[in-house]
């Protein structure tokens, strides 16, 4: 066992250096003076000079990963050129709103599709199972920034169920921060429902077919007992995966949704970074998104034995 | 036997259908009290579902469309889901045919053996856990109780299947249903896990249904015999007397399909052997390295040596993990041996310049087990045997056609196979399409790695026959690998026995069979039914179940 | 063949967007591109059968060329992302070793960026261009052709029709070409039709944040997002382009399914 998770966190470890050369080398890439790059145009002479001495631009490339990597490694990324601020802070600010909406969303998402997903693959045939899988395909296909305008349109607009712009965080005021998170969650939850509804019902189904389950009804055990204890678990494995994935997408294409409920999230700020060429947040929020997604995955796969031990033997 | 009583269990008139075909159709049987049943049938004969029904664990697309099943005064086929659940485990048991499968492989062996005793008996815990480790000790898992914790991935799969088997004995059901229980397992371990399935069911007085495909071991096992033919009962009899006596021409065929000794011939004396091994060493390297789970180098083969001489066929048994298949692949080339030699037509093939080689590629060709996995999915037959040829300067496009053609009348496939894919192809012909691109360059050695495991008893001898015909046509020589001792005999003029990496034995084969020395050899014996032919059936000898 | 409602729905969805998007080459009802002030913001009605935007320009023939803009990329992006990583994915399986343990590291952490983020990266870097676009969500889905590519080459070499043709004498070269890499076609067509999908998508939320192409180019992404503002007023600017991209990628969707049904059986073996 411990050599599983020490052989899985040693895997871990180069993917994220590469990342952080991925990263370095991409804002290097870009044409132009590497200090007044992350100073800005509005930097001063004098404080570019120190920037590069800092940096070491003067040393070969492999020294200079080296005093960035350091520099990442202590916390320390730099300053916003837009928001005149250490990147670092900004960040967590930001990650908590998405981090909110992220979450809570996959969540909800997997405790209503993972059930239905297997309720369909039950009674596999039923029209039950052929509404849910149609559902599920149409739910999948659409896209989650047209689904958040027409519910904007809807609830907000329409209806004025909602409030339309803005952003309380539920620390000040649960009831209020609720409220300008329902219509984002929802939006992500029904467009990511869809993959996982099909996921579970195509897992539940395989393992439905094998011969371990007809060996349970055969000792007599009640249908709820054969799916709770033998078909849940097993068929659960690989949705629990592809939720992992599904996380990590959303990780990465939340500025959408976040434009839409102009939320103050970490996607709106690297898109926002992206324009204003403030390339420390650039630098910043993809080395953070990143990171975040490899410790999901981590998280993922050392809870998987949990669902199929045969893992850890091989 | 009394008549007089009604039996266990009655079947009468059962008919089960899918939406395009008739699985089974109109059969009746009957099992009485504490007798041994066993069912007979190739694969399409509907003998699983005619039992799955019983407890009514058909696939979705599967129904019942007409007949009774009559047990302890119900009838099953009509009863309520619940009441039919009560029935399932504690009245009825069934034990399935892969170990692999049909455990959970996510929870411990000790909850799945507990489950169906809590859910169905009213013990408590500590009995419930009494019960399971005596069984388990008489199921030979020795030390019960610390292997409770254990999960199914740990265990062999003889072993697996005597947790399957203990499983459903546990709840002291009246009948016990067996689908093909050791068909998946080694030849030996066959033996063992049936008896030990039948000692059981003697000791708790409960009669038994067998599924089985191999008339032998059932005829061994079983008072009476029913024989099934694409869904339905062609003859029912007690055991010897069906063996002894065969009606139907279906019984007939699947008797001759038992393995019978072929008889010697006499082989042209040569002064080279074909293929000559030398002190053959195989080992896998160890796995290690950071964070890798170490692993100490195998030594698969300690040493072999051997001979083939032009014409005759060596085979080359064990059980798995012998080293047999290595020692068969490392002469096709397909292994190279850590030390040792391996000799074709005199020359070492470890030194051939490349002409050399392709002369050797073409002498020594390959048959092997998988009829599915040998044969390129996306290629027809025709091509598949055609690219034998690909390198023969001396034919031409016309020329490789015909050749083709002849090869694949000469296994028995018409002109038409040649389009096909096979995918459309029945195990059975898959063989012989791969026979036919083994030996279409006329090849002087085949080596077979267990060319005849995979397939029907029926298909097993039309196959084994079919070798032995076109070695007699062409006169290749052959290294016929297998653990089935039945098919060895059906071929081979010499046998080597091996175990754990070594010969132990070997000799022609008259002189193995009948006169067998070692140990492991007379073990491998003892898992062959002991067949006597008499007139135009066989006569079963009880064999004494002493392992030796 | 039989076809199924999957397929069916599918090739008529898909084939009705690439049939727009031909026609629109061609011919449009108005000028996509041509600025009317006078007729701006004008519902769906006779002469602009789907309504006028905020510059008075005809929605349908913007979403027609749109259709042609949306789909043409995503077909460069599969071609240069299944092009170029089944060519790695093929040299990594079969070479084994160093080459394919360095290979794979690089691969996996392109394959740790999550979503679209490498692409925004890269889009950071490259500044908004329609070909742009293309190399950034190619090289951002690369990675996953060839880890697939890859693991097909290593499961189909060791499968014994495989061997069978060494033991013919046929040369690596010729049991690669003609044994290994038609086996792998399968599961790498399936990989494809799913990722026109999720490229079409990509594309539609890059031009909607304004990263993808640029005005006054039309792309259904970035109509929704200059509908933004004008949601209230003029909600047809907002529903019709989401529509398209829903129906486009309704019919990409089941049309992979109907793929991956017919193949299974086959690719099972």
């Amino acid at each position: 066992m411990l050599s599983f998770v020490l052989k899985r966190l040693a895997s871990a470890l180069p993917t994220l250096l590469l990342v952080s050369v991925a990263v370095f080398a991409l804002v290097r890439l870009v044409p132009g003076d590497p200090a007044s790059l992350m100073l800005g145009d509005m930097a001063t002479e004098a404080s570019v000079a120190d920037l590069r001495e800092q940096m070491g631009l003067d040393k070969p490339i492999a020294a200079q990963f080296a005093i960035w990597l350091g520099k990442v490694l202590s916390g320390d990324l730099g300053q916003s050129i837009q928001f005149a601020m250490p990147v670092r802070p900004l960040l967590l600010d930001r990650f908590a709103v998405t981090a909110a909406v992220v979450v809570s969303a996959v969540l909800i998402a997997a405790l209503l599709a993972v059930p239905a997903g297997m309720l369909a693959a039950w009674r596999h045939g039923s029209a039950w199972d052929l509404g849910t899988v149609a559902t599920a395909t149409l739910l999948m296909s659409v896209p989650s920034f047209w689904m958040g305008l027409v519910l904007l349109l809807v609830l907000g607009l329409h209806l004025g169920w909602l409030p339309v712009v803005g952003y309380v965080s539920i620390a000040s005021d649960l009831k209020a921060g609720l409220l300008y998170l329902l219509m984002p969650v929802l939006t992500l939850v029904l467009v990511e429902s869809g993959v996982l509804i099909r996921m579970a019902r195509a897992a539940t189904l395989e393992v439905l077919r094998l011969d371990y389950v007809a060996h349970a009804r055969a000792k007599g055990l009640p249908e709820r007992l054969v799916l709770g204890r033998h078909v849940l678990p097993n068929a659960f494995a690989p949705t629990w995966t592809l939720i992992g994935l599904v996380l990590g997408n959303l990780l990465g294409g939340i500025a959408v949704v976040e434009t839409v409920f102009t939320l103050p999230g970490l996607g709106r700020l690297l898109v926002g970074a992206i324009f204003a060429r403030d390339y420390p947040v650039i630098q910043g929020c993809m080395l953070f998104i990143t990171f975040v997604y490899v410790l999901v995955n981590l998280v993922v796969d050392l809870v998987y034995p949990v669902f199929d031990p045969k893992v850890i033997a091989e | 036997m009394n008549g007089t009583t009604s039996p266990l269990l009655q079947v009468q008139g059962l008919t089960l259908a899918s939406a395009s075909a008739t699985v089974v159709d109109d059969i009746s049987f009957d099992v009485r009290a504490g007798e041994v049943l066993g069912i007979v049938g190739e694969s399409g004969s509907g003998k699983t579902m005619a039992v799955r029904a019983i407890i009514g664990l058909l696939p979705h697309a599967i129904r019942r469309s007409a007949g009774r099943i009559h047990f302890e005064g119900q009838d099953l086929a009509t009863l309520a889901p619940r009441e039919l659940r009560r029935v399932r485990g504690r009245r009825v048991g069934m034990v399935f045919q892969e170990p692999m499968t049909s455990l959970n492989p996510a929870l411990t062996i000790g909850r799945q053996l507990d489950e169906g005793l809590e859910y169905q008996t009213g013990l408590s815990a500590a009995e419930r856990r009494q019960r399971i480790v005596s069984m388990l000790e008489r199921i030979g898992l020795r030390d019960g109780a610390s292997r409770l914790a254990a999960y199914p991935h740990e265990f062999s799969g003889g072993m697996r299947q005597r947790i399957m088997i203990a499983s459903a004995m546990l709840m002291r059901p009246a009948l016990l249903i067996a689908d093909e229980p050791t068909t998946a397992l080694d030849a030996v371990i066959q033996r063992e896990v049936a008896q030990l399935m039948f000692d059981l069911t003697r000791e708790q007085g409960a009669a038994a249904i067998m599924i089985s495909h191999d008339l032998a071991m059932v005829a061994e096992f079983a008072q009476r015999v029913v024989v099934m033919e694409r869904g339905r009962i062609v003859e029912t009899g007690g055991s010897e007397e069906i063996l002894l006596k065969p009606q139907h021409p279906y019984t007939r065929r699947l008797l001759e399909a038992l393995p019978r000794r072929a008889p010697a011939r006499a082989l042209p004396a040569a002064p080279v052997p074909v293929v000559e091994v030398r002190n053959l060493v195989i080992e896998f390297p160890g796995r290690g390295g950071f964070l890798q789970r170490k692993r100490a180098p195998k030594r698969a083969v300690h040493g072999v040596s051997l001979q083939v001489m032009p014409g005759e066929t060596v085979a080359l048994v064990g059980a798995s993990g012998s080293g047999k298949t290595t020692v068969g692949r490392a002469i096709a080339g397909l292994l190279a041996p850590t030390s040792g030699d391996v000799l074709f037509q005199g020359q070492s093939i470890a030194s051939l310049d490349a002409s050399a080689r392709a002369a050797w590629r073409f002498g020594c060709q390959m048959v092997f087990q998988d009829p599915y996995g040998s044969l390129d999915p996306r290629m027809m037959v025709a091509d598949l045997v055609g690219e034998a040829l690909r390198n023969v300067a001396s034919l031409d496009d016309g020329a490789r056609i015909e050749r083709v053609q002849q090869t694949l009348a000469e296994v028995g496939l018409d002109a038409s196979f040649g389009r096909r894919f096979p995918h459309q192809l029945s195990g059975g012909q898959r063989q012989r399409v791969a026979i036919a691109r083994a030996i279409v360059r006329n090849p002087a050695f085949v080596v077979a790695d267990e060319p005849v495991s995979a397939l029907d008893m029926t298909v097993q001898r039309q196959i084994l026959l079919l070798i032995r015909a076109l070695q007699d046509k062409h006169g290749f020589a052959c290294l016929f690998v297998s653990h089935d001792l039945g098919a060895v005999e059906q071929v081979a003029d010499r046998v080597l026995v091996m175990d754990d990496g070594v010969v132990v034995e070997g000799g022609p084969r008259d002189q193995v069979f009948d006169r067998a020395q070692h140990a492991v050899t007379r073990r491998l014996l003892s898992a062959m039914p002991a067949l006597q032919p008499e007139g135009s059936g066989f006569r079963l000898q009880r064999r004494a179940t002493g392992i030796a | 063949m039989k076809l199924r409602a999957n397929a069916v729905i599918g090739l008529a969805l898909v084939g009705f967007f690439v049939a727009a998007a031909l026609i629109g080459a061609v011919w449009t009802p108005h000028d996509p591109l041509k600025i009317n002030i006078l007729q701006r913001m004008k519902p769906p009605g006779a002469g602009f059968l789907l309504g006028t935007d905020e510059f008075g320009r005809d929605v349908l023939s913007r979403l027609i060329t749109g259709a042609r803009n949306s789909l043409l990329i995503a077909v460069l992006t599969v071609a240069g992302a299944v092009g170029f990583g089944a060519l790695l994915g093929l040299v990594s399986g079969y070479a084994r070793g160093v080459v394919d343990r360095v290979l794979m590291m690089v691969n996996d952490a392109l394959l740790a960026f999550p979503g679209i983020l490498l692409a925004l990266g890269l889009l950071a870097v490259m500044g908004p261009n329609k070909y742009g676009i293309v190399l950034a969500l190619a090289l951002a889905y690369m990675p996953v052709v060839v880890r697939v590519v890859r693991g097909s080459v290593l499961s189909v070499r060791a499968r014994e029709f495989v061997e069978a043709s060494r033991i013919l004498g046929n040369s690596e070269a010729f049991t690669a070409w003609r044994h290994v890499m038609p086996n792998c076609v399968a599961p790498l067509t399936v990989l494809a039709t799913s990722m026109l999908g999720w490229v079409l998508l990509a594309e539609g939320s890059l031009s909607f944040l304004g990263l993808g192409v640029p005005p006054p180019e039309a792309t259904w992404g970035n109509m929704l997002s200059a509908a933004r503002p004008y949601i209230g007023q003029a909600s047809w600017l907002a529903i019709y382009p989401g529509l398209c991209i829903s129906l486009a990628l309704l019919g990409v969707n089941l049309l992979g399914d109907a793929l991956r049904d017919h193949l299974d059986p086959q690719m099972r073996q």
